[in-house]
């Protein structure tokens, strides 16, 4: 195979052919138009990613085939990005990673993850295949973690270094199973329950700490509440009977970052004649749909007191 | 298997325990604030890394969850026992470097040295009620030898040093001391010491 | 006798009101020979007036005494004086005389833990400090930790409260009053609390009101100055319509738990209300704050 980036020019040999050897070029089967050559040689200027291809070349009259190629067009990796999280404190973490623009060829991912002096192994995950996950061995080190992820393929070699704390990368993922549902007598009252995300090992020794938002749809602005412990909270200023959105993230009580939102849920409060209930408990919608504007979950500044997000 | 607990003894313990974690909570707020006005104030860079300082108890563990109440409990005390001693140190310095040029940090060092006291008794009245021996302060192997005489960058440095592990500290008694009010599977009541993994 | 002739003892006592006291007036031997005057010529006198001779007793040539049997009657100078020949007065020696109480048992200790900014408290301690002792009386605040003795806390200008600066939570703390004068010493009862359940928060801040699409709810924003590694907090809310002088109140098990914002309704469209917050601790140890400051909002108009 012959890997050549996009944009280069390339010249092809016959193989060993002379250079005024009366020759035939084809690609992938098809004819090349003789303007493409020099002589006997395959002239391709600026080459494309559609120029990829296998690439024959027969002599003049016997037709025997003389060289062939497999060209493959792509570029060098660029640097990698690199993501490294905790979401099963205080298992252990895992590491994913992409290329910010594709190569159009084979790319091969090395990952070294040392804490301290301590090379520790990465292990890779079946599915997805870009991620990889390490074990905790020791927990509350101030040691930090540096992952270094090399991506190499034919044109180039590229990496990217974190360096973090144990703590800094505790994410959890989203609470689940999230329910709303009205409280029958009380037209401004909704019931909200969740679960803490299953992949959270040991919500007994690690709690999870949650935020709740949530608003009417006639309005673009949330309403915020955090608790600091259980998994459901009464939400007791619902407009009356005004169908409301309701999600919630998560966070370990003591250290890290919000999780993203839950999946957003729809509930209305109770009213007088019994609506039909609109309460879907699960519709996966994307957030951003849902949310007049996607609201990224707050950063770890939302833990002070004094900043009200979202409003 | 313990001997079954009295109810005040429980009680008491779990008052302990609550306590504890709000106060260690507080105070690892209290030192992560701390850190960043020392850090600024001793014109020190906040991501520098510091080796480990000798005398200053790391609190990285590893097999964490295969720990038994009375060895958090042990660990635990002997590393507060240890900054104590080590805050105490660090305020002399501060008050020899500066005078009272800067009250502020001096106060917020007072304020945590005195958390960290209040932490360490909390810890020793957990090991009493389980009528633990509580090694007294002169049998602890690994209490801080006498300090070398430092440089001045050499005492900042071992300050950061310091007060980060009493951040992590502060997580990690914050975990022990759940552990001790797990329920232990068994009885369902929390277990004694010896069997809290 | 330019030269002191003699002295009382005790000198210069403090007395218990209601005790009995006796004093001694002591002349010189010096002064007996000089001065040719004797014990039994002693007058003991309290201000200017004299003191009946019944109370006198000659105990011998150079020593009287008087005794009191209540205090109450006795003021300052008490003095010794000599009825010289020749009948003049002379004033051997003088005492003052300071009759009090000995201070009782400080009661009723009550201490407050105040927020008084976003990171800072102060806990006011207020006593009962008891009977006046017409003495000059030390009172002294003073708290510990099993292992940790803290200054006291000495009163300024009063002698029923102290304020100490600094506080820590989530210990228990023993806190007593202590109060000393030259007649004893008394000790209240110990008050042993954790300052986390005797706070009185600051109120809410920055409260803003907004109205919404509805003409019957205007909602309510604001900040709470208090950080969860201390506590977390319930509300109450109370409004009026502007102009009007009664409150009404939001059912204080709807502000039960912690939160930023209240969307309050049920309201008259297009009406001016006036909104006021308070807070305290979730689970109802500790004081109210004070009302937060007053903020009005207008509902729509009803479309």
């Amino acid at each position: 195979i012959q890997y050549e980036r996009v944009g280069a020019d390339v010249t092809m040999k016959c193989g060993s052919m002379d250079w005024d050897a009366a020759v035939t070029w084809t690609v992938n089967g098809t004819d090349i138009d003789e303007s493409h050559l020099n002589g006997s040689y395959l002239v391709l200027k600026n080459v494309g990613l559609s120029q990829s291809g296998q690439y024959s070349c027969y002599e003049g009259s016997s037709w025997h085939l003389k060289y062939q190629t497999y060209l493959r067009v792509g570029t060098p990796p660029k640097e990698p990005v690199l993501m490294c999280r905790s979401n099963n404190y205080p298992k252990g973490f895992y590491c994913s990673w992409h290329l910010p623009t594709p190569t159009y060829i084979n790319n091969t991912f090395n990952i070294s993850v040392i804490h301290g002096t301590k090379d520790m192994v990465c292990e890779r995950d079946a599915i997805p295949k870009n991620r990889c996950h390490i074990r905790y061995l020791q927990l509350f080190s101030t040691v930090k973690y540096k992952v270094t992820l090399t991506v190499t393929n034919a044109l180039g070699k590229n990496f990217t270094t974190l360096t973090f704390d144990e703590f800094a990368i505790v994410k959890p993922d989203p609470p689940e199973s999230v329910v709303a549902k009205p409280v029958p007598n009380n037209p401004r009252r909704l019931e909200v329950s969740w679960q803490n995300p299953s992949s959270w090992p040991d919500p007994e020794s690690f709690p999870l700490k949650f935020f709740l938002r949530y608003r009417p749809l006639i309005l673009d602005q949330w309403q915020h509440v955090e608790l600091s412990d259980g998994t459901s909270h009464t939400i007791t200023d619902a407009y009356a009977g005004k169908e409301y959105i309701i999600q919630v993230a998560a966070k370990d009580s003591d250290i890290g970052t919000w999780s993203d939102w839950s999946v957003a849920v729809h509930a209305t409060p109770w009213t007088e004649e019994p609506k039909h209930l609109t309460t879907e408990a699960q519709i996966t919608e994307t957030t951003s749909a849902s949310t007049s504007s996607f609201m990224a979950p707050p950063t770890t500044k939302i833990c002070d007191k004094g900043a009200v997000v979202g409003s | 298997m313990a001997a079954a607990e009295s109810p005040s003894t429980a009680l008491r313990r779990r008052d302990l325990c609550s306590r504890g974690i709000r106060l260690a909570g507080k105070m690892r707020a209290d030192v992560v604030d701390l850190l960043d006005a020392y850090v600024e104030q001793q014109g020190l860079d906040a991501s520098a890394s510091v080796a480990a300082v000798e005398g200053v108890p790391l609190a990285a563990v590893e097999r964490w969850d295969e720990q038994t109440g009375t060895q958090r409990l042990l660990e635990n005390l002997a590393a507060y026992r240890a900054f104590r001693a080590l805050l105490a140190q660090m305020l002399e310095e501060q008050r020899e470097q500066l005078g009272e040029a800067d009250v502020g940090l001096g106060r917020a060092l007072a304020a945590v040295l005195l958390q960290v006291s209040a932490f360490a008794y909390h810890l020793e009245e957990l090991l009493r009620l389980e009528s633990r021996g509580i090694p007294g302060e002169e049998e602890e192997e690994d209490g801080p030898p006498p300090p070398p005489r430092l440089s001045l960058f050499e005492q900042k440095l071992r300050g950061l040093g310091v007060l980060r592990e009493l951040a992590q500290w502060a997580v990690r008694s914050v975990r022990d001391l759940r552990q001790l009010t797990k329920p232990s599977p068994a009885t369902g009541a929390a277990p004694g010491l010896a069997e809290s993994p | 006798l330019v030269q002191s002739c003699g002295h009382i003892i005790p000198e210069s006592p403090v007395l218990a009101l209601g005790s009995s006291f006796t004093a001694l007036c002591i002349l010189n031997e010096s002064c007996l020979d000089f001065g040719n005057i004797y014990a039994s010529q002693i007058i003991w006198k309290i201000k200017n007036r004299l003191v009946p001779k019944e109370q006198y007793r000659e105990i011998n040539r150079t020593v009287s005494s008087v005794t009191f049997n209540d205090t109450s009657s006795l003021a300052t100078p008490l003095t010794c004086n000599i009825l010289a020949d020749g009948q003049i007065e002379q004033n051997i020696y003088g005492i003052t005389v300071t009759v009090g109480l000995a201070p009782e048992k400080p009661k009723n200790l009550s201490c407050v833990v105040h927020q008084v900014s976003r990171f800072t408290y102060i806990m006011t301690c207020t006593w009962n400090p008891g009977r006046h002792t017409f003495l000059d009386t030390q009172f002294r605040l003073r708290y510990s930790w099993p292992e940790e003795i803290f200054p006291d806390c000495i009163p300024k200008d009063v002698n029923n409260s102290c304020t100490i600066t600094d506080i820590h939570f989530f210990v228990n703390t023993v806190i007593w009053v202590e109060a000393t004068n030259a007649l004893g010493k008394a000790e209240s009862d110990p008050l042993i609390v954790d300052p986390i359940d005797i706070v009185k928060p600051l109120s809410p801040q920055n409260v803003s009101v907004s109205s919404g699409v509805l003409p019957t709810v205007l909602k309510l924003s604001w900040e709470n100055w208090i950080s969860d590694a201390v506590m977390t907090l319930k509300f109450n809310i109370r409004y009026r319509i502007a102009g009007d002088m009664n409150w009404m109140e939001v059912p204080s098990e709807d502000t039960a738990s912690p939160r930023t914002s209240f969307s309050v309704q049920g309201l008259r469209p297009y009406t001016e209300y006036v909104f006021s917050i308070r807070c305290m601790k979730e689970d109802g140890t500790g004081y109210w704050s004070d009302w937060s400051e007053e903020k009005t909002g207008i509902t729509t108009e009803d479309q």
